[in-house]
């Protein structure tokens, strides 16, 4: 193949920089189980995303292995399926550089701003890492400790590794179904304040669906509100709005790893195909700087830990002995129109009126918090019947463990 | 045709004695040609070709000097069919595949000029000029990448003439040639570098944020003395525990609310000439024109806006675009677009760069984004050849 040989060692040189940075947070994970990590994406049909990022990902395997032709045709191959496949475009252009000279860095164009050229490489190196180390087949995010049978789907973002995982409702149980690059703020994540260029780390849902004709070309083909800022955002002080998953422009395949003001973009096929699976109101978003996978029988341990404590506050709701009903809740308990010493008092006054109480709980979601301490987000229907009322409520509340033991830190509508 | 008058510029490179044989039957006839070429009357050349050729319709060489005038002529398509004649009667003729290769080039069909200068170095290996148009092609495709990759150089087609003319049309035969020149030309052809030092440029990737390990740390919430708490007097300085402001649930996209509002009058602008800005002012009210016609929902008013040139968002054709934006356009209910803050600049003659926040409203959402346009000017009239969201 020509006189290019020279010319391209050290080309690969250059890309070898992206496949030796570390891929992190994965070689935490015991040698077993990488073994049986999944090893190929799932390819669905033609110009599915997936299908799009095994080429240019196998592109750059090629390269690793100095098949240069493959490489290029590999990514000829993905620019056919989307021309407008950046990062795959500069692959191809550092191919057929290196075939006429030598390459000085990577994105070898003049006027090329450096930042730019960056994000590629950034991207490279998210896409790329994905596929040494994909998500492991045999253990389940200890985010999803129990999905309500309302909730068909739940989607997790995985902010240090730029992707999205789509999980589907199995008895309770998270199945995996796919995952999918994302974009989060340019600034990281950690959302503040308003105009701060990050992205929130929490447990939310879904609260609208925006019909994408009416949107700016921006938010490409899909566009779902989520609700930041949550009881705890607020609580922290934290203000901003318009925290969105969404598409890409119509001529933008993909967007670098951290580009957004804060929203968490994906590709359009790729917002399309989630969106298939988003139940307004329901979906639960978590986002979270990492994933951690556990075990299914390491989940079931949490999980029967918390059923049991949400099942021992309803039986001290119905009991109507105050002592133990509010031994549940954390002396820094606070709700919408609280704190601890106002909630126990209001409670006091209106158990006095109470004969009988009878509370059941249905649609059961509890969703691990990413947070420096034990958290979760437990939320359900509430069937409240008493002598003097009867009421309906979807309700949510934070717990907490502290000194061992559980504890509510808020409560409120859900 | 400018390009290829750059092209003919080349003729220096000439000869590459290759070893075709080629039997000279009327060596005579193209050194008559050659001679009304050198004598710059091109015309005469290309007629006198002609007339051979019905007599000789298969003469190589004349063949090859009709290909080569047609070329310098700027007639593409003609010397185009010429040259893939000749390749198809002569499959191994190098020369005559690297000329096509050039005019393709010349047309952007890089893929095709790819094929033919690969068939040419295959059947000879040591030919220097193939080669070097060859690197030439694939610095040009490289470039052309780059571009879609970093979103470069939307409106610079000069890039493309100033490399094209670096690739070389073969003006004759290289077995005309009476001065062998392979090992000469072999030896000028760049030297590949040597391996590169391996430290050199291999950066990694700074990783990508990682938050702390604070995230949502709730100890400044848990640890408040468990006493009423009157005034909290919490050291967390994160942790307001009052305020909780509670925002509105606004749908609008957030981004950009800090850009936006930004009235204030644009920095002070170098001077600028009167009619300049009176073109500018031309161009920001067609803008306006179109706003008012896509709020009216005017769809064919709305579509006079799009220069013919107009570059379709995903390069679509015009039409499927022109269908596309008729079925968004036209849905129902009431709309209201509005320009706000229109800069306009100068990029080139009847070339104008408009940057604007778009505020858009309907019943059912409404949002303020940054866009920018780039208008042209044609028969007077102002049009958007390109429309782009974002800065």
């Amino acid at each position: 193949m020509l006189r290019v040989a020279p010319f391209i060692r050290f080309f690969v040189l250059l890309w070898i920089a992206v496949f030796a940075a570390p891929v992190g947070s994965m070689s935490a994970l015991p040698m077993d189980v990488i073994r049986t990590i999944r090893e190929e994406p799932n390819l669905q049909g033609e110009g599915s995303s997936s299908n799009l990022e095994a080429l240019v990902v196998q592109s750059l395997k090629s390269i690793r292995q100095q098949r240069f032709d493959d490489a290029l045709d590999l990514i000829d191959r993905a620019l056919d399926i989307n021309p407008s496949f950046r990062l795959a475009q500069m692959i191809k252009g550092d191919l057929l550089l290196a075939r006429a000279r030598p390459l000085e860095s990577l994105g070898n164009v003049s006027d090329a701003p450096p930042e730019a050229v960056e994000d590629l490489r950034r991207e490279a190196f998210v896409r790329l890492a994905r596929y040494e180390a994909p998500p492991p087949v045999n253990l389940v995010p200890d985010a999803l400790l129990e999905l309500s049978p309302q909730q068909k789907y739940a989607v997790l973002v995985d902010t240090g590794r730029s992707r999205v995982y789509l999980f589907e409702n199995r008895d309770g149980n998270p199945r995996y179904i796919s995952d999918y690059y994302v974009t989060i703020g340019k600034l990281g994540t950690e959302k503040q304040k308003e105009g701060d260029k990050r992205t929130p780390l929490g447990v939310y849902h879904v609260t609208r669906s925006l019909d994408p004709d009416t949107l700016p070309d921006l938010y490409g083909d899909g566009a779902y509100p989520i609700n930041y800022p949550n009881a705890l955002d607020r609580k922290f002080g934290r203000t901003g709005y318009g925290i969105w998953l969404h598409g890409s422009p119509s001529d933008t395949y993909s967007r670098p790893p951290q580009a957004s003001d804060g929203c968490v973009v994906l590709t359009n096929p790729d917002i399309v195909d989630l969106g298939k699976r988003i139940q307004v109101g329901f979906t639960p978003v978590v986002i979270a700087p990492k994933v951690n996978w556990v075990k299914m029988s390491e989940r079931e341990i949490l999980r029967r830990e918390l059923q049991e404590e949400i099942e021992t506050w309803r039986q001290d709701w119905e009991s109507r002995d105050m002592g133990r009903y509010l031994s549940h809740y954390a002396d820094q308990f606070w709700s919408d129109d609280g704190n601890f010493s106002q909630w126990r008092e209001q409670k006091q006054r209106v158990n006095q009126g109470k004969s009988w109480v009878k509370v059941e709980l249905s649609n059961l979601s509890i969703l691990r918090y990413p947070a420096a301490q034990p958290m979760v987000e437990v939320s359900f229907d509430q069937n409240y019947q008493s002598n003097n009322l009867k009421q309906v409520i979807r309700k949510r509340q934070y717990w907490v463990k502290q000194d061992q033991d559980w504890k509510i830190v808020y409560e409120g509508a859900g | 045709m400018i390009v290829m008058r750059r092209i003919s510029l080349s003729l220096g490179i000439a000869a590459t004695a290759l070893m075709l044989c080629v039997t000279p039957a009327h060596a005579d006839e193209s050194a008559e040609i050659d001679k009304l070429l050198r004598q710059g009357q091109t015309a005469q050349a290309l007629q006198r070709a002609n007339q051979w050729l019905t007599q000789h319709p298969k003469d190589l060489k004349v063949r090859f000097r009709r290909g080569v005038i047609l070329a310098d002529q700027g007639r593409l398509n003609e010397a185009i069919v010429q040259f893939a004649e000749l390749s198809r009667d002569h499959p191994n003729l190098a020369e005559a595949r690297n000329n096509l290769a050039v005019l393709y080039a010349a047309r952007g069909e890089f893929d095709k000029a790819q094929r033919e200068l690969e068939q040419a170095i295959a059947s000879h290996p040591a030919y220097a000029t193939a080669h070097r148009n060859l690197g030439e092609l694939y610095e040009r495709m490289a470039k052309q990448a780059y571009d879609k990759a970093l979103n470069l150089n939307k409106t610079a087609p000069s890039a493309t003439e100033n490399n094209l003319s670096r690739l070389a049309l073969m003006r004759g035969l290289a077995s005309e040639s009476t001065s062998p020149q392979i090992a000469r030309l072999a030896a000028a052809t760049p030297t590949p570098a040597a391996t590169p030092p391996a430290n050199k440029t291999v950066v990694t990737p700074p990783p990508i944020t990682t938050p702390s390990t604070t995230v949502n740390n709730l100890a400044p919430l848990l640890k408040s003395p468990p006493a009423p708490p009157a005034t909290a007097k919490t050291e967390a300085p994160a942790v307001k525990a009052e305020p909780a402001k509670t925002e509105p649930a606004k749908v609008e996209p957030k981004p950009t609310a800090a850009t936006a509002v930004k009235p204030s009058a644009e920095p002070a602008t170098p001077p600028v000439n009167p009619a300049q800005q009176a073109e500018e002012q031309a161009a920001i009210a067609a803008l306006k024109a179109w706003a008012d016609a896509w709020a009216a929902k005017d769809v064919n008013r709305y579509l006079t806006f799009y220069a013919p040139a107009f570059r379709t968002p995903k390069g679509e054709s015009r039409s499927a675009w022109e269908a596309s934006r008729r079925v968004r356009i036209d849905k129902p209910g009431q709309i209201e677009v509005e320009i706000l803050q229109p800069v306009a600049k100068t990029i080139a003659k009847d070339q104008v760069e408009i940057r604007f926040r778009q505020r858009y409203r309907s019943s059912t959402f409404s949002a303020n984004s940054a866009k920018s346009v780039l208008m042209t000017r044609q028969a007077g009239k102002w049009q958007i050849l390109e429309e782009s969201v974002g800065r």
